[in-house]
């Protein structure tokens, strides 16, 4: 079956559904830049970012309170904006996921050199704008798939990473890697549940490569994805199953990469006939 | 992926030449190795080689003089708690990147030279009082002293161990 406008439809609002169910978790954690009203920042090694600080955007911010409530108001308020407008007009549905590219990339490159998360987890705000901005159908379903690809590139890299950086020939490495995550947890509560838990696993070394490795071959599982779609339901799983168990073991929320999830579910479609 | 290419080529150069840019991208960032240019990450996920150290610096935050504990809460707040600590920590490593690389690898056409976009200076009482007051809103209730140091735990039997070396905070960003 070829891909459809509902079925473009739908991804639309899927996104948003994924997007406000995420902002309304980052509100209620206390995660806006309002709520945030940071006065530090972090350098990173990012070229890109080094030209983007020339503009003096991430200083005004700390000094002017209210153009954190802008930027809040901004980014959250671009998917609503453009799923109001796309049914209705489709050249400003295009205009605005302009605008949503722009803004994605500015707030997000502001966000992240505050004390927040790294920049990586959210390179899907920072990607799906572009889908949005096709026109025609074909185009949609080509930055789709051109999306899962990058999707599966994410994860088969880490995957392969831990091949060339050799991590996964290291015994010790899950009890060096949970000793590094978690020592304020282990050392600020150390008879809690979690922290026994964590300690039984450092020094069970065998356990720990073992979970390290079953990781990295969930990890690697993405290459199939390369070479088939057959597989992609169980790679929705996995996904779902990674975000699950690092949130558990490491105490990393990776949800930020959820919208990808949008690029497997959507996969079996076929590219639409050129006249539509 | 091939057979993807070739269909997008078919369909538009304009994207296909835009897909393979992003492809060359990421695929050189990666390759190259070390420094990153926005949207092209290294995906590496602990890949490097990690084992147990012997000795560990970790930030103690003590309000009331109670030791905040990450039992008490969730995973995101507990970060939210620690990140600012790290970033206050980490700014003359912050400002030395501005010193030994921003300014090394920016090409003087591009460089505006606004080192104040860059350099932060250590304002220990600023970042205590602000502290305080964005830790009166994690916690709910209102917070009279605050006071942050590094101790030094070894890692021994099995354990962190604390050891009674301390850090200030003052002293961890000179």
């Amino acid at each position: 079956m070829s891909i459809t406008q509902q079925h473009r439809k739908n991804i639309i609002a899927l996104y948003c559904i994924i997007f406000y169910t995420l902002m309304t978790f980052k509100w209620w954690g206390g995660l806006f830049l309002y709520q945030l009203e940071p006065i530090i920042y972090q350098t990173r090694f990012d070229f890109f970012t080094w030209q983007f600080m020339q503009t003096g955007l991430h200083t005004w911010l700390l000094q002017h309170k209210v153009g954190l409530y802008v930027f809040d108001a901004l980014f959250y308020s671009m998917p609503l904006l453009y799923w109001l407008l796309y049914s209705r007009s489709r050249l400003w549905g295009t205009v605005i996921a302009i605008i949503m590219l722009v803004v994605n990339w500015v707030y997000i490159q502001v966000y992240t050199l505050y004390p927040t998360s790294s920049i990586e987890s959210f390179i899907g705000w920072l990607l799906f704008p572009v889908l949005f901005i096709t026109t025609s159908l074909r185009s949609f379903y080509f930055m789709l798939n051109g999306l899962r690809y990058f999707f599966l590139f994410l994860f088969a890299s880490a995957g392969l990473w831990k091949l060339v950086q050799q991590g996964i020939f290291n015994v010790d490495q899950m009890s060096g890697v949970l000793l590094y995550q978690h020592k304020e947890f282990l050392t600020s509560a150390p008879d809690h549940w979690l922290s026994h838990f964590f300690y039984w696993i450092i020094i069970h070394p065998m356990v720990g490569y073992l979970i390290y490795l079953l990781g990295t071959l969930l990890e690697l599982l993405f290459l199939t994805g390369f070479f088939t779609r057959k597989f992609d339901r169980i790679l929705l799983y996995a996904f779902i199953l990674f975000i699950l168990l690092d949130l558990f073991l490491m105490r990393i929320y990776y949800w930020e990469l959820s919208p990808f999830m949008i690029t497997l579910l959507y996969s079996r479609y076929r590219r639409p006939s050129a006249l539509r | 992926m091939p057979m993807f290419l070739n269909l997008l080529y078919k369909h538009s150069k304009l994207l296909f030449v835009l897909v393979m840019v992003f492809i060359s991208g990421q695929l050189f960032i990666n390759v190259k190795h070390g420094l990153v240019f926005s949207p092209f990450y290294h995906y590496g996920m602990y890949s490097q080689v990690m084992r147990p150290q012997n000795e560990y610096l970790v930030p103690e935050i003590v309000v009331d003089h109670v030791l905040l504990q990450g039992k008490d809460f969730t995973p995101w707040t507990w970060d939210k708690i620690l990140q600012p600590v790290n970033y206050f920590t980490n700014i003359p490593a912050s400002n030395a990147l501005n010193k030994n690389e921003v300014t090394r690898l920016t090409p003087a056409f591009l460089s505006f030279n606004k080192t104040s976009n860059f350099i932060q200076p250590c304002d220990y009482p600023g970042f205590m009082d602000w502290y305080k007051t964005y830790l009166t809103g994690i916690l709910g209730r209102p917070v009279k002293t605050v006071e942050v140091a590094s101790r030094k735990y070894t890692f021994s039997k099995g354990k962190l161990e604390p050891s009674p070396i301390t850090f200030t905070l003052s002293s961890q960003c000179q």
